[in-house]
């Protein structure tokens, strides 16, 4: 190019042929901000200049088509021509992620990420603000590999913990220890983890290899969650950061799934009535339980207390009412939540400092319930002395959260566990709360005790107005570290974290309350005139308290040299001791006035006879007291040597030791290791592929563990809080003892390639991993003539396989920058071997799993889903039917006892997706962005709910699917939804809803959110009062983009815990920076 | 600098090389222990929930209440609907998985009991085994009652009886012993207990000797041992012979026995049966006939208005129905086998001591008979009457039967349908749980 204007030059001297001009340039990145301090040189001359703090540079005396060179730290430097227009603007491209001092964080040490030997993943701060809301890990979720299983989550829950998330898939069969571990800067997190505010989040380390996650031993072995909050920087520019954010979460869509029609369900009961379903509880005369309006209607009828045409009218009427409207309008509002952050940073020479505070409010989807957190945090380091340096932090976090919604659609329930009727109304026209359905007949309620009782009647929008259950929760967080060069590639250092949280649980129930109302009328007594309240007319207050304290030390010495120019050793040794005690209390206060603040004392030892003639009660105290205390000790090693840039070896090893209980000394202590190797292709001399100027292979190998709790070679009891009936306190026995049980072992083999092309345009990496894990343990069957029906045994072992690729490109890279970033895991999780005798378990216990507890077979998936096959519908009677020993049957109860070795069970695959992952599309044109997140589920299966007829009659909860069920014969060839029959058989229920029929593809493509921002800055825009500013809008849960099921079903949120689709979520937000 | 240094690597080294041996030997838990301590060992044997409980089974399948059809169709859980008709495949998991829970508490008692010396307080320990032993018979007669043939002595050596589970080792495999083993066992037991236990009650919860020595008689009873059983029944009611006298009871109310009342020896309460609670269990109209006018028991048993529930449970409850040892049962047992051993004035004398208490007073005339038989037929008739819906009928329909003159064909009609249960039926003895034959290869009972 050069060469050609050189000659052209040289032939048209008229053009100013060695004129010498000045230039005037910009220096700026992507996103349009200045880069300070970038080196412009010229080609072929000595001349040279750097940017000044706008980014800008002057070059004099310049010849026309002169080059000049530009590069900074951190950018793919670029060469540019001299034109003749004067004014030239670079705009420099970052290096791709990894190609920059990119440094992760393994809790141990930070590492420059590329120097480093495992697989750890990084999720930067950028990218963590993709998704709003007030939880730190549910920020992964789009963005990681990290997997959500959402399954077991309520409808309006919206917390996140731990035991949602798996890092490569499974590594243990035990629910309670399956959560990766959550480190925070260095010690593991040990209270709630909405404390962390994410925008004092730096980065988030996600260790998943042997070689990353080892150092943490035992508790490492469903892989670890680094969390590395913000820090200031030495000689930093003060720095003040204002971040405003509001989301608005619609009211839930609760007409969005089908129902089973209104007057469906009341032809049901009306049906069931006139088989004397209901007389055992019509003519109850001792506890009168409630029942619905219709069967009352029907019931007057049948006493001759109504007109036929009366009952009829009125049930007419309540067929035309929809429960749902009344909770859309009264029970169910749209969410909202406000955010807002102020944070300082800066450093001097030999200081730096970071200071921040944060609010959160919010409010839920369900009236009522709310939320509210402050957040402070306070992060300083200084050089007292010269080759030291000494860290100190402050966290202090208080939340506030409200929960005084009585239920949600469905949650709303009569006589423990009933479904509230479909056709309830909670509040009449004027909109005045409306009495339905509680504990006892309505005419019951109305006349019992003659005036003399409190009102008895439950008004579920009087409870909403007069709830006052609160949970407080505060927490404190101290974390000192110093840091010594005790020689010259010799760092001492000792940390110290002091956590310190307190939670107040407060429930109020006023005089006012049914709850109270309730409890008052049943120990009251009426003799003639006199009424004697053994439970004192007043409130009642539930108090509850917990604490937790912990604290960990830790000494560590690190050790660093290069030996000569091609040798360069490092290793790290320490001690830690981790301590965290719980305590909790609870206690309950009778005839409480929150006025005056009076209670009275009631008798908590003698028995009363309940009135109606319930029989006879002690008045509950409710009181309780738990303490615990968790105790490791931990030895931890670790050494690299790394060869002339092109070869890292490195290993490490740990042992742990904890206080479980009932464990014998020798076996507390558990040690762990790894060792992995990183080989630099492209750095080898013999490299000459230009094209892709990155290549990189690690691999390592190693062990960590699952500490389980449970397992105790001693029978345990556990002392119950309150006293059997004649006051003795008494034990429970927890557990027989395991006397033979074997710790769970994770081996883990992991090879990855880091790849990136010339200019950063493509880069990625892939890595394939083999987990074996071995003396799972499970619950196996025992015979319950042994007094133990279910006993923990090392059981299984389990391998794991898996592919993780991630891919950044760079499609085009001119005004308008198009970026993608691909995440694709394959991950799958196989019972290789049972170890104990299988063939007595019943199929029954595999198929009830419906996929959401883990069980063990060999070749399946812990997870999996399994079926009674199915063999149709009985074209005569519209009875599901199934095999047994191969013969077409409908003896139900035989078909679920069988044997696993003689039993047709259908194994679907696994319930939890072997493949998943995103893509995420970014356009950005000058200060705008625009980008969106797709993600992918696929090669998993799921259960839909299926039509229960026992739920229907006992429990009051319709399926949709009635009016599909078979009704005469010919049906079978439409539909697969059984009959309806009286008396019904429940275990021809659970049959048909553990068939086949009943199993659909989960595969589906989400558009998880979309987001636009967009970034202005002082050069921008001269009257800018901030330095910078920045503005997004996102939307998040926008809909599933396509589905294998053709029943409309989100397999994510399973109608059977999720009554409605997540509901739309809009953000704005606005940050400054000053 | 290398001062420093060394008082830094000193500090690490505290921090390391401390003996952490005790720092670790903290409990997790407060509230966990390895039963160590005598007192772990009470508070096991005071777990009432899962000691003081008893079958089911003998109360659902016995003949004292009717269902309707609708109350029956309403119970939701199958088992339960074809116990109450005596299905011949029905088998039931509670009521082996519970007292067998039982029998796990208590061996774990005593192989724990056997490593502490007995000497440091010799009172407690004594207590504690006399206890155990206590509630492991218990539990082994409970489950016997229903899952095991009735008592024959000709056959009893080779009959299967109880898996007799004694030590809390759950690697041992579970093998039926003979029914004579499993009476033997638990008379063995009893023995031991009754010389172990304390005099008198200290609560209704925890076993006595009065209480072991109840069960003896009970268990003599249905072995047919008359002395014996006689002789058990006298060193119980030597303790403890309190009667409740029901002219001091309000009949109107709900429950009129009330808790734990004076006449409790051992509290005990049958496990939750969908078909034996209060709202559907009906007592039939020819039962009420046969109570006197002038009889309390009319108005403490029976609800005011037809059809009759059941509300004389020693327990005020609706739901659980009371099926421990008390003195009423101890006097009819020492009656009935004074007349089975000829000595027909004291069997009298036993029968009308007791229902003296339960008449009006002063409208009692002492009931007569001229023979043995007699007295006899006239204490069986007042022992059902008296021991409605406490589990004991079960017991005595299957030993009855076995007397021509006293077996009963006991019938269910539901919807038209009738469903007869003669006498010395197989189905008298309930179905081992399939679940526990799978595992074990036990034999399973005759059908």
């Amino acid at each position: 190019m050069k060469r050609i204007f050189s000659v052209l030059t040289m032939l048209c001297p008229f053009l100013g042929m060695g004129q010498l001009i000045p230039v005037k340039g910009k220096i700026i990145n992507e996103e349009r901000k200045p880069i300070v301090g970038a080196s412009i040189t010229v080609k072929g001359s000595r001349k040279a200049t750097t940017s000044n703090n706008k980014g800008e540079f002057t070059l004099t005396e310049l010849k026309l088509f002169d080059t000049l060179v530009v590069s900074s730290v951190g950018y793919e430097p670029q060469e540019v021509p001299n034109n003749e227009k004067g004014l030239i603007t670079v705009i420099l491209q970052s290096k791709a992620t990894f190609l920059q001092e990119v440094t992760v964080n393994t809790g141990y040490q930070t590492l420059a990420k590329d120097r480093s030997n495992g697989s750890f993943e990084l999720i930067t701060s950028e990218q963590l603000e993709r998704r709003q809301g007030a939880n730190i890990l549910s920020r992964l979720e789009g963005v990681s590999s990290v997997l959500f299983d959402r399954r077991k989550v309520g409808a309006e829950t919206n917390v996140i913990s731990a035991s949602e998330l798996s890092v490569r898939g499974l590594s243990t069969l035990t629910e309670s220890i399956k959560q990766p571990l959550i480190v925070v800067d260095n010690f593991p997190y040990e209270g709630d983890i909405g404390n962390i505010n994410p925008s004092d989040v730096e980065s988030i380390t996600v260790l998943k290899d042997a070689a990353a996650a080892a150092i943490w031993g035992a508790r490492a072995g469903n892989g670890v969650i680094v969390i590395t909050t913000k820090k200031g920087q030495y000689n930093g520019r003060g720095r003040i950061t204002l971040s405003t954010g509001i989301n608005r979460t619609a009211r839930p869509d609760l007409f969005a799934y089908p129902r089973m029609p209104v007057s469906d369900f009341v032809d049901v009961e009306a049906f069931l009535f006139g088989k004397g379903y209901y007389n055992a509880d019509l003519n109850n005369t001792s506890t009168r339980p409630a029942l619905t309006p219709v069967v009352e209607l029907l019931a007057r009828r049948r006493a001759g207390q109504i007109s036929a045409a009366d009952s009829a009218t009125a049930i007419d009427a309540l067929k035309a009412q929809d429960t749902r409207y009344d909770f859309d309008r009264y029970l169910y509002q749209e969410a909202l939540a406000q955010q807002y952050a102020l944070n300082f940073s800066g450093g001097t020479s030999r200081a730096q400092y970071y200071l921040s505070g944060g609010l959160d409010r919010s409010r839920s989807n369900l009236a009522g319930n709310g939320y509210q957190r402050v957040t402070l945090r306070s992060s300083n380091t200084f050089i007292p002395f010269r080759n030291a340096e000494v860290q100190f932090s402050v966290q202090y976090a208080y939340s506030r959260s409200k929960n005084n919604n009585p239920g949600g659609l469905d949650a709303l329930s009569y006589r423990s566990g009933k479904t509230l009727y479909p056709y309830a109304r909670l509040a009449d026209d004027e909109g005045n709360p409306l009495v339905v359905a509680k504990d006892y007949r309505a005419g019951y309620v109305d006349t019992a005790g003659g005036g003399r009782l409190l009102d008895w009647k439950y008004r579920p929008l009087e409870e909403l107005r007069l709830a006052d259950n609160t949970t407080t929760l505060q927490d404190i967080t101290l974390n000192g570290s110093m840091r010594y060069r005790l020689l010259r590639s010799l760092h001492a250092s000792v940390s110290y974290q002091y956590e310190r949280s307190g939670s107040a649980g407060r429930i109020h129930r006023s005089v006012e309350t049914y709850y109270t109302r309730d409890l008052i009328n049943l120990f009251t007594q009426i003799n003639g005139n006199t009424v004697k309240y053994i439970i004192p007319k007043g409130g009642i207050l539930d108090e509850s308290r917990s604490e937790l304290k912990s604290y960990a030390g830790r000494a560590q010495l690190d050790f660093n040299q290069a030996l000569g120019a091609r040798h360069q050793l490092s290793a790290l040794g320490g001690a830690e001791v981790r301590e965290g005690a719980t305590s909790s209390s609870s206690y309950r206060t009778y005839g409480y006035n929150s006025e005056l603040l009076t209670s009275s004392s009631v008798d908590y030892i003698n028995t009363y006879p309940r009135y109606g003639g319930r029989g006879n009660a002690r008045i509950s105290s409710l009181g309780g007291f738990d303490e615990g205390l968790d105790r490791f000790v931990s030895l931890y090693a670790k050494g690299q040597y790394a060869y002339s840039n092109r070869f890292i070896f490195s290993a490490s090893a740990r042992r742990d030791a904890s206080n479980l209980f009932g464990v014998a000394h020798n076996n507390k202590w558990k040690p762990l290791w790894s060792a992995a190797g990183t080989w630099n292709i492209s750095n080898e001399s013999f490299y000459r592929w230009k094209g892709l100027s990155l290549l990189r292979l690690h691999l390592s190998y190693g062990y960590t563990g699952n500490a389980n709790n449970n397992i105790t070679p001693q029978p345990i009891l556990s002392y119950i809080s309150f006293p059997n009936p004649l006051g003795e306190p008494y034990a429970n026995m927890v557990s027989p003892g395991d006397r033979n049980l074997g710790w769970e072992t994770i081996k883990i083999i992991n090879t990855g390639l880091d790849f990136g092309t010339k200019n950063s345009r493509v880069t990625g990496s892939i890595e394939y991993f083999i987990k074996k894990t071995s003396n799972l343990v499970l619950g196996a069957e025992l015979d319950p003539t042994t007094g133990i029906s279910n006993i923990r045994a090392n059981s299984a072992h389990m391998l794991g396989r898996g592919i993780d690729l991630s891919l950044h490109t760079v499609n085009t890279n001119g005004a308008i920058r198009w970026q993608t970033d691909v995440l694709f895991s394959y991950v799958t999780s196989t019972v290789t071997k049972y170890l104990l005798n299988d063939s007595t378990r019943q199929v029954g216990g595999f198929v009830t799993g419906r996929g959401l507890s883990m069980l063990s077979l060999e070749g399946a998936s812990p997870y999996g889903l399994y079926s009674y096959r199915w063999a149709g519908l009985d074209p005569a009677t519209g009875d599901p039917q199934g095999y047994l020993d191969k013969a077409v049957s409908k003896n139900y109860t035989a078909i679920m006892n069988l044997p696993l070795a003689t039993a047709d069970l259908v194994y679907h695959g696994p319930a939890l997706p072997p493949v998943f992952g995103s893509v995420i599309n970014t356009f950005s044109w000058r200060g705008f962005s625009l980008s969106a997140n797709i993600s992918y589920k696929l090669g998993y299966f799921f259960r839909k709910t299926a039509l229960s007829y026992n739920e229907l009659m006992v429990r009051g909860k319709g399926h949709p699917n009635f009016s599909n069920r078979w009704q005469q014969a010919g049906d079978e060839q439409r539909t697969t939804v059984p009959s309806f029959i009286y008396p019904n058989v429940p275990a021809r229920d659970v049959f048909y809803g553990g068939s086949e029929v009943t199993v659909l593809r989960g595969d589906h493509v989400r558009l998880n959110d979309v987001r636009l921002s967009y970034s202005l800055d002082k050069e921008g825009w001269k009257r800018l009062p901030a330095k910078s500013v920045q503005f997004y809008a996102a939307a998040s849960n926008l809909g599933i983009l396509w589905r294998a099921n053709s029943e409309k079903l989100d397999p994510d949120y399973d109608s059977y815990t999720w009554l409605y689709p997540p509901s739309k979520t809009v953000a704005l937000g606005l940050t400054f920076n000053f | 600098m290398r001062q420093k240094g060394i008082l830094f690597l000193l500090i690490f080294w505290v921090f390391t090389a401390t003996s952490c041996r005790k720092y670790l030997d903290a409990k997790s838990d407060k509230k966990l222990v390895i039963p160590e301590k005598l007192q772990d060992l009470q508070a096991m044997l005071d777990n009432s929930y899962i000691l003081n409980t008893g079958p089911s089974l003998a109360l659902t399948a016995s003949d004292e209440y009717y269902l309707d059809y609708s109350h029956w169709n309403a119970i939701s859980s199958p088992k339960d609907k074809d116990s109450y008709i005596w299905r011949d495949n029905v088998e039931l998991t509670s009521d082996w998985n519970n007292l067998y829970k039982s029998v796990l508490y208590t061996n774990t008692v005593l192989d724990y009991l056997a490593d502490i010396p007995s000497g440091s307080d010799q009172g407690s320990w004594n207590k504690i085994k006399g206890s155990a032993l206590f509630f492991r018979s218990y539990a082994f007669y409970g489950l016997a009652q229903v899952f095991v043939p009735p008592y024959d002595k000709a056959t009893a050596s080779s009959d299967p009886g109880l898996p007799l589970r004694l030590n809390s080792d759950y690697r041992e495999k579970s093998v039926r012993a003979t029914v004579q083993q499993t009476y033997d066992r638990m008379i063995a037991d009893l023995e031991v207990a009754a010389r172990l236990l304390p005099a008198a009650p200290e609560n209704v919860l925890r076993p006595s000797r009065p209480a072991a020595y109840a069960l003896l008689a009970r268990i003599h009873l249905i072995t047919g041992d008359w002395e014996k059983g006689r002789a058990a029944a006298d060193s119980c009611l030597k303790a403890f012979n309190t009667l409740l006298d029901f002219n001091t009871l309000n009949t109107g109310a709900a429950f009129p026995m009330g808790n734990y009342n004076t006449e409790v020896i051992f509290h005990s309460l049958a496990n939750y049966s969908p078909a034996t609670v209060s709202s559907r269990a009906r007592l039939d109209t020819v039962l009420y006939e046969s109570y006197s006018e002038n009889d309390l028991r009319r108005k403490a048993f029976f609800s005011g208005t037809k059809p009759y529930s059941f509300k004389g449970n020693y327990y005020a409850d609706p739901d659980y129905l009371f099926n421990g040892l008390a003195t009423d049962e101890v006097y009819l047992i020492r009656a009935e086998c004074q007349a089975r051993l000829g000595q027909t004035v004291p069997a009298l004398d036993d029968l009308n001591t007791l229902l003296e208490k339960r008449w009006k007073s002063g409208t009692f005339t002492p009931l007569i008979a001229t023979t043995a038989n007699e007295a006899l037929s006239l204490i069986l008739q007042e022992r059902r009457k008296e021991l409605l819906m406490r589990g004991t009928r079960w017991s005595d329909l299957r030993r009855l039967n076995k007397e021509p003159q006293f077996a009963v064909a006991i019938k269910r009609v539901l919807n038209g349908q009738e469903y007869v249960l003669p006498p010395n039926d197989p189905r008298y003895t309930f179905l081992i749980p399939q679940g526990v034959i799978n595992l074990t290869g036990m034999p399973q009972n005759k059908r």
